[in-house]
């Protein structure tokens, strides 16, 4: 009896043994080794909800390094691992040959934000665009002090994070920044609290406010992932890589915040800003160095960069006209998305400044296009030098860099006798297409780039044609945009914000109209309609044409 | 029915008996992997060639036991000038530019703290308990901290003046301190402060512009920070 007792004993010992393993233990510091951002924050985030710590690897030579860093004392390990793009392959044998205990997450991309995710069990969560890596940063401080976790939302992942959400009894729901519109839609059963005020410094000092009052913050521009900022102790406040936002400034000065800690060594001109402008006292975070005895010099912090779209401007080229008494400025967009600029230009004559001219309001250049602006000024002046100072940045209201250049100031004298009008603003429902009607109203050929600004579901959308148009003497034209507006979009607006750049030389449309012209609906074509008719015709005539058979047929 | 409370009783026997076991296990430290390398204080008994530890990674000590005063302490160096700075990481991003930066006389702060400092909340704290159990528990050895920092000063951090701040000169020309940031009892609410002195010969015959000494427990890792004048 007693030795069937004990065998029964040892076989549940060995099976539990198995069965359970170390899922006993909690978990006591995450580690990611991912070369995938999203694991990275995801990992991070988890850990900071957790209240342990995380370490990630930035690189593959760091993989041994990091493992004699790890504290000892905490041995139940969490490896959040990207099967795709590791940055160490065996990763979990090297730990368990450092006798930790090792839980392995190892999935695809979205699916381990989510697995980390169910983990928390928390019921509150934020949604944002995974494009927009720098919102994930905004957030984190907000999320991890108040338990929510951050869902990282594309148009791969919609269904899956719309079924998570609808199995998980939500809470508490937020939408922060740009969204896709259809999940979006979707999330609205969830009655979300949406923050967006249109870019990228507003929206993160509204998260800010909501952390609650702080009197010593973090300061960094959101490129990159840093342990500090995934602590939840401090909100962070974005600033620029080289230049801090007007809003910024008056946010600092109007909360009492006494010290603000920067990371990223590439900020220290904008700390310096913040620091002349505020007074604040500011600190780097610059380095770290490890407990190995002996000495050594102090290295970077490990910072996981998040991916961002560059903004890029330059200066094609800046002339006089003599004919027009105004200076004409080229200014490139380089980049991959549309960027506001504003400039100060100041000019030169023999070493003496003799005038500065310059923009009230940033202005759109498309990306990967150039834009004329003229500035009208008397200057009589030749051999003139100008130095141009350029803020720029994704919204009007996010110019956090500069563009400085130096560039001699070539004469011309060209008589721009072009003129241009907006004859009204129609969009057809059936092919989703947007057109602005021109007309050429001068008595050259002229060129024309439009571009119109109109309201999505409450954010701003703005569509610029990509090539100018050619027109005639008296010709009319259409500018066509293809975009999609649903019967909500089309109460959102009943006018349209037209800006038309035009002028007699392609490469210099300095010559401006706006205007605000009514949106005429259009729900079928006229082909459509005829269409419509003939089909119905030939049914008809079908239609009656055996009716009379069967009748002959009957008699 | 008998044998299956039995066998019932056998399993919350086991389950009990493992939670010990991992329990016992965790609270039993277990020893890092040390590997050989080079050695850069001129007073260790380590056999090995000469020091690498400015171009990569930190490397780590294997002392063979013959002089222990080392072994308690670590010496960080480097720049902080306006202009080019080079800091080593894992990336290989090695340079970053400060337009400015600090002025001489300002300071290098290091600390354990995985956050940052509570900056306003800085006060002194003795050397004696620094040397206690809560901190790095030195006790009376003959390089504890007390042996170490042996004077005192008056220093100005964010604006807020600590007296008596406990205070040691490193290689003739760095000026060591060290204060409390209120936050907790413990290594982590201490910050070690390192005067800056530009372009002075550091204890590697190189010029740099600050020397660091701070007390080091296996695992440590220091995080490091300037303030921008």
């Amino acid at each position: 009896m007693l030795m069937m007792t004990l065998k029964r004993g040892l076989l549940v010992l060995f099976l539990l043994y198995f069965i359970t393993g170390n899922a006993i233990a909690a978990t006591d510091q995450v580690i990611v080794n991912s070369a995938d951002w999203q694991d990275v924050y995801s990992g991070a985030l988890y850990a900071g909800l957790e209240g342990i710590p995380a370490k990630f690897l930035v690189t593959s030579d760091q993989a041994p390094f990091l493992i004699t860093t790890l504290e000892r004392s905490r041995r139940n390990i969490l490896l959040v691992e990207s099967s795709a793009n590791p940055f160490a392959f065996g990763y979990k044998s090297s730990l368990e040959a450092a006798r930790f205990n090792v839980e392995e997450i190892k999935d695809t991309g979205n699916s381990r934000n989510i697995d980390l995710a169910k983990r928390t069990q928390t019921k509150k969560f934020i949604v944002l665009d995974d494009a927009y890596g720098y919102n994930a940063i905004s957030v984190a401080p907000y999320a991890i002090k108040n338990n929510y976790f951050v869902l990282l939302a594309n148009n791969l992942n919609t269904d899956e994070i719309y079924s998570f959400l609808r199995s998980n009894q939500v809470a508490e729901l937020i939408i922060y920044g740009n969204l896709d519109n259809a999940l979006k839609q979707k999330l609205t059963e969830f009655n979300p609290d949406v923050i967006n005020k249109g870019n990228r410094f507003d929206n993160n000092l509204e998260m800010v406010k909501r952390f609650g009052p702080a009197q010593q913050i973090i300061f960094t521009n959101g490129e990159f992932i840093e342990s500090e900022i995934m602590s939840g102790k401090e909100p962070v406040i974005f600033v620029g890589k080289e230049n801090v936002p007007d809003q910024v400034i008056e946010y600092i000065k109007t909360n009492d915040i006494k010290t603000g800690v920067v990371i990223g060594n590439d900020l220290v001109g904008s700390s310096h800003l913040i620091k002349e402008a505020t007074n604040v006292t500011i600190f780097l975070k610059f380095g770290q160095g490890f407990a190995n005895t002996g000495s050594s010099e102090v290295k970077a912090l490990d910072m996981f960069p998040i991916p961002v779209y560059e903004t890029n401007v330059n200066v094609k080229s800046i002339q006089y006209n003599r004919e027009t008494r105004s200076l004409e400025v080229t200014y490139e967009n380089n980049g991959k998305i549309g960027t506001y600029l504003r400039s100060s230009i100041e000019l030169f004559s023999a070493g003496t400044r003799i005038a500065t001219v310059g923009d009230i309001d940033p202005v759109l250049v498309n990306r990967e296009n150039s834009l004329t602006i003229s500035y009208n000024k008397d200057i009589n002046e030749q051999d003139l030098i100008s130095k141009i100072t350029i803020v720029f940045g994704e919204f009007p209201r996010s110019l956090d860099r500069v563009f400085h250049i130096e560039m001699p100031v070539g004469q011309i004298s060209i008589k721009d006798n072009s003129d241009f009008s907006i004859s009204g603003a129609t969009y057809e429902v059936d092919p989703h297409k947007l057109k602005i009607g021109l007309k050429n109203t001068g008595e050259v050929p002229a060129y024309g780039k439009t571009q119109v600004t109109f309201i999505v579901y409450g954010e701003e959308k703005i569509l610029t044609q990509d090539k100018a148009m050619h027109l005639d003497p008296g010709a009319s034209g259409v500018a066509e945009f293809i975009t999609t507006l649903s019967e909500t979009n089309i109460e959102e607006n009943p006018r349209v914000k037209i800006h038309l750049n035009y002028g007699e030389r392609e490469s210099t449309l300095s010559k401006v109209i706006e205007e605000n012209p009514e949106l005429k609906i259009k729900y079928a074509s006229y082909n459509t309609l005829i269409l419509i008719l003939f089909i119905l015709i030939v049914i008809g005539a079908v239609y009656y044409t055996r009716k009379n058979k069967n009748k002959n047929k009957g008699n | 029915m008998k044998k299956i409370k039995q066998t019932i009783g056998i399993v919350f026997l086991v389950m009990i008996m493992i939670v010990a076991v991992e329990m016992v296990s965790a609270s039993v430290p277990s020893g890092g992997t040390l590997a050989t390398g080079n050695n850069s204080t001129a007073s260790s008994s380590v056999s090995s060639g000469s020091s690498n530890a400015a171009g990569g990674y930190v490397t780590e000590i294997n002392i063979t036991g013959n002089n222990q005063q080392t072994a308690n302490w670590q010496g960080f160096w480097g720049n902080v000038s306006a202009g080019t700075i080079y800091l080593n990481d894992s990336s290989g991003n090695s340079m970053y530019n400060w337009a400015t930066v600090v002025t001489n006389g300002g300071f290098v702060y290091a600390t354990t703290k995985s956050t940052a400092p509570s900056w306003s909340s800085v006060t002194a704290i003795s050397a004696a308990t620094l040397d206690g159990g809560s901190y790095w528990n030195f006790g009376s050895k003959s390089d504890n901290i007390s042996n170490t920092y042996t004077s005192t000063r008056d220093i100005t951090i964010a604006s807020y003046t600590v007296s008596g701040a406990i205070n040691t000169t490193v290689n003739t020309y760095f000026n060591n301190s060290a204060v409390s940031d209120g936050s907790s009892a413990s290594r982590a609410g201490v910050i070690w402060v390192g005067e800056i002195n530009n372009d002075k010969t550091n204890f590697k015959s190189t010029s740099s512009d600050y020397e660091l000494l701070v007390p080091v427990v296996a695992g440590d890792s220091y995080k490091f920070y300037i303030e921008i004048s």
